[in-house]
């Protein structure tokens, strides 16, 4: 469909449910609407999908344009497999806590950690987030 | 004893006060423009209201302090001291929290005092303290049916000095609710006489007002409240995802809209300003940028119904100016939420932007085009690139039809956006750059065996368009494009031009012949289409002139050129049916039908049925085929049953190979027409089998 020989093309994903994975560890799910030379995206009937554990939120948001450069990946939905398997969803409020508590838990580990190394006479660094990944 | 203490508060005017009036007129601070004083006062003469005003409360101070009110003003005074000392506080709170947002504090004062003095009311009230037995308690306040008490309040405890010994806090977040709420209901339950009313009258207004102009507000009540529950629990979590204060606003604003949509559908008068106090206090805290609860619902009311309120509340949102976008995304909310539902009312209507109005002026496509306007445009735009995109067209038609919101990128767009692309894959050096891909594309062309060309790629032969270029455009790092140069030597590449070998010698592709054949093809329909001018002109001239010699030989110009126009045409019989597939012969041909006498016609026709299945297909967006079929009528009409059948004889194999025709060719408009008006004639005539 292409005119451009072994190139794939965002344009194959227009108008398609997709997810798609930010820099910052985001995930939002929508319809690709249009897209531009820098792979900026608009995305229509937007949700963010939070996962802790086995549970999952999403909180609504509309229509999104993302910036080019913030997008790690994106991937086709599938809309009869989108059965999120051995997941459950529960309202984003809890979720938001769920992450919440998480991050307080994660947190608290590093804080560990860099006590733990301090009383060794080591200096701890945290470790590189996602975003440093890309 | 009077002048000295004000409730408990100082009465001296300091020095600067008057400072403070005076300065206001020379300043590059506009204080007498529209937001200061709300829609009310610009139109009026504020000047002349305001000392209507004191005279007012002066009479009415006097006769107050004479009547039997005196015992029950003295202890409404004492609650109103307590009050004032919570409004005194919020005062400071307010005053923090300027200091916090604005640079310098000196310009914060003369803000201050300006915004504050050049309200005519406040001026009015500021007078009126200074006099004994003041008066702004008295009941005569609800004589002015557009004042808001606790906004004099403020005024008038708004000193330079009192600002000083401010209490509390850093961070707007570590603001108590309780205390507002309790502060903020000990001052409805005071002033039941005199303010009360006024608040409540308010209410009401504002309750019709939104009753009639929004008649589907109970329906949003209902969808708001969970989402409302929500969005305090989120509050209240603590959202550390809240980095994004747009989205923030987005969830958060329409919160306060519903909340006030909602309790004012209530007909309480007591709890609904109380009820939303506190809401909206809760909502508004992570801003930071919100300070007074008070506050920030009266600018939303304002901006809601500002011919209702007091010109007094316009000063308000001269205050922080960070306040002044956020009214603005409420308004522009205000619109959105309170009207109707686009077409696609999903399950949370709110967040997914059907009307697409917001925060976008500048943007060109997305938000601010409605359903509609898309579709012109589109249209519009409608580019008509036939060879290669007729099945792109044709898709995006279909897609459109089934989601509304599809298609938004219309095929001109993806193919600038793939040209761009193509461009920035060009390369100077292949075999640098991408060393597989081009080797693999090497092998695949020697499998082909087919002679080498140029496409938009990594190129194998040295583009002679890109010979005199030089400069190469600076490249960023990391980033995603490159950055695209146009130059007399390697212009943007606009249109489809390839390089034509004249002399047959050189090898050309298909590709090419064909496209040489189709210019020939047009170019020979534009000659004829010269002759068809001039016998127009012709004609025009004929019916001008009366019965004369130049009549008659323009007249038999005329039939020289029909017969010089007929043979061009029809001549090279493949060429004409080629000729029927462009849009242009057709429409030729459909002028020259009306020249010429029936066999002609029937010629024409026949030839068209003969090759309708490829005529048809060719036909499908231009539909000119239906020019003919006027001429069509018309002949049927007139000819002999003989014809008839014979055409009919000449439509039966095309009705046969059905199954293997392609669809196009049945869903002709023609045909049916034809076949149709075939099968009456007969008929007509008594014709048994056809």
């Amino acid at each position: 469909m292409s005119e451009i020989p072994g190139a794939a093309q965002l344009f194959d994903e227009l108008d398609k449910k997709l997810m798609v994975y930010l820099r910052d560890g985001r995930t939002l799910i929508g319809i690709l609407r249009s897209v531009d030379q820098f792979a900026n995206l608009v995305l229509h009937r937007t949700i963010e999908r939070i996962h802790v554990g086995k549970q999952y939120g999403d909180i609504d948001r509309g229509v999104i344009l993302i910036r080019g450069e913030n997008v790690v990946l994106l991937g086709e939905i599938d809309e009869d497999k989108d059965v999120m398997n051995g997941l459950t969803e529960v309202s984003f409020e809890e979720i938001l806590e769920a992450q919440r508590i998480e991050q307080e838990n994660h947190q608290e580990q590093e804080n560990l950690r860099a006590k733990f190394m301090k009383e060794r006479g080591l200096q701890y660094t945290a470790e590189i987030g996602p975003d440093d990944m890309y | 004893m009077e002048s000295e203490n004000f409730f408990g508060f100082d009465t001296t005017f300091p020095p600067d006060e008057d400072e403070g009036n005076g300065d206001f007129e020379d300043s590059e601070y506009d204080a007498l423009n529209d937001e200061t004083f709300g829609s009310a006062a610009v139109g009026g003469d504020w000047e002349k209201s305001h000392e209507q005003l004191a005279s007012l409360t002066e009479a009415e101070r006097m006769r107050m302090s004479a009547g039997k009110d005196i015992k029950n003003l003295g202890s409404r005074h004492i609650d109103i001291d307590y009050k004032l000392q919570e409004l005194h506080n919020k005062e400071e709170f307010q005053r923090t929290l300027e200091n916090l947002s604005l640079s310098s504090s000196l310009d914060k004062k003369r803000l201050y005092e300006r915004s504050i003095a050049s309200s005519p009311l406040i001026d009015a009230t500021c007078e009126i303290s200074s006099s004994p037995g003041s008066s702004i308690w008295s009941p005569t306040l609800g004589l002015l049916p557009s004042i808001n008490t606790s906004q004099i309040k403020q005024a008038i405890n708004s000193r330079p000095d009192n600002a000083l010994n401010s209490p509390l806090f850093n961070n707007a977040q570590q603001y108590n609710h309780s205390n507002v709420q309790k502060s903020l209901s000990d001052l409805n339950l005071g002033f039941q006489i005199s303010s009360m009313k006024t608040v409540s009258e308010i209410e009401e207004e504002l309750k019709r007002q939104h009753l009639n102009n929004h008649q589907n507000a109970p329906r949003y009540t209902n969808n708001l409240e969970p989402e409302l529950v929500r969005q305090l629990n989120l509050k209240k979590a603590g959202n550390i995802q809240n980095s994004h204060s747009y989205l923030n606003m987005r969830g958060t604003v329409p919160n306060v809209q519903s909340l006030i949509n909602h309790p004012l559908l209530n007909n309480q008068s007591n709890l609904p300003l109380h009820g939303h106090m506190h809401n909206t206090s809760g909502n508004m805290k992570p801003f930071g940028n919100i300070p007074h609860p008070l506050q920030s619902t009266h600018p939303l009311l304002s901006n809601f119904h500002s011919k209702t309120l007091p010109a007094g509340l316009g000063n308000v949102s001269n205050y922080a100016a960070l306040r002044h976008p956020f009214l603005q995304q409420v308004n522009q909310r205000n619109h959105h939420i309170n009207f109707p539902n686009g077409p696609n009312l999903g399950r949370k209507n709110m967040n997914r932007n059907m009307d697409k109005k917001p925060f976008d002026q500048n943007k060109r496509y997305d938000q601010h085009r409605s359903h509609q306007d898309q579709r012109e445009k589109n249209i519009q735009h409608d580019g008509r690139i036939r060879r290669d995109s007729d099945a792109e067209w044709e898709e995006w038609m279909r897609i459109r039809q089934e989601d509304e919101y599809a298609g938004l990128m219309t095929p001109k767009e993806k193919s600038w956006l793939r040209n761009i692309q193509a461009m920035q894959l060009q390369t100077d050096n292949p075999y640098q750059d991408d060393y597989y891909f081009v080797m693999y594309s090497v092998k695949q062309q020697r499998k082909r065996e087919e002679e080498v060309v140029s496409f938009d790629g990594l190129q194998l032969l040295h583009d002679k368009s890109k010979e005199g270029k030089e400069y190469e455009p600076p490249r960023l790092e990391n980033s995603l494009g490159k950055l695209q140069v146009a130059s007399v030597n390697a212009p943007r590449k606009i249109i489809d031009l390839q390089v034509v070998h004249l002399d047959s010698s050189h090898p050309t592709t298909i590709f090419q012949r064909d496209m040489r054949k189709h210019r020939h093809l047009l170019l020979h329909v534009e000659k004829l289409y010269n002759i068809q001018i001039e016998l127009d002109d012709l004609e025009r001239k004929i019916r001008a002139l009366p019965d004369c010699p130049t009549r008659d030989l323009f007249r038999s110009k005329c039939r020289q050129l029909i017969g010089k126009l007929w043979t061009g045409l029809i001549n090279p019989h493949e060429a004409f049916v080629q000729l029927l597939c462009v849009r242009k012969g057709k429409t030729l041909t459909a002028r020259i039908l009306s020249w010429v006498s029936p066999n002609e016609i029937e010629h024409v026709l026949a030839t068209v049925i003969q090759n309708l299945p490829l005529v048809s297909k060719k036909d499908l967006y231009d539909k000119r085929l239906l020019l003919f079929w006027p001429h069509a009528d018309r002949f049927f009409n007139i000819s002999s049953t003989s014809t008839i059948v014979s055409f009919g004889m000449m439509m039966e194999p095309q009705l046969k190979d059905q199954k293997k025709q392609s669809i196009p060719a049945l869903s002709s408009e023609v045909k049916p027409p034809l076949t149709g008006h075939d099968a009456a004639c007969s008929k007509d005539r008594g014709e048994e089998s056809i």
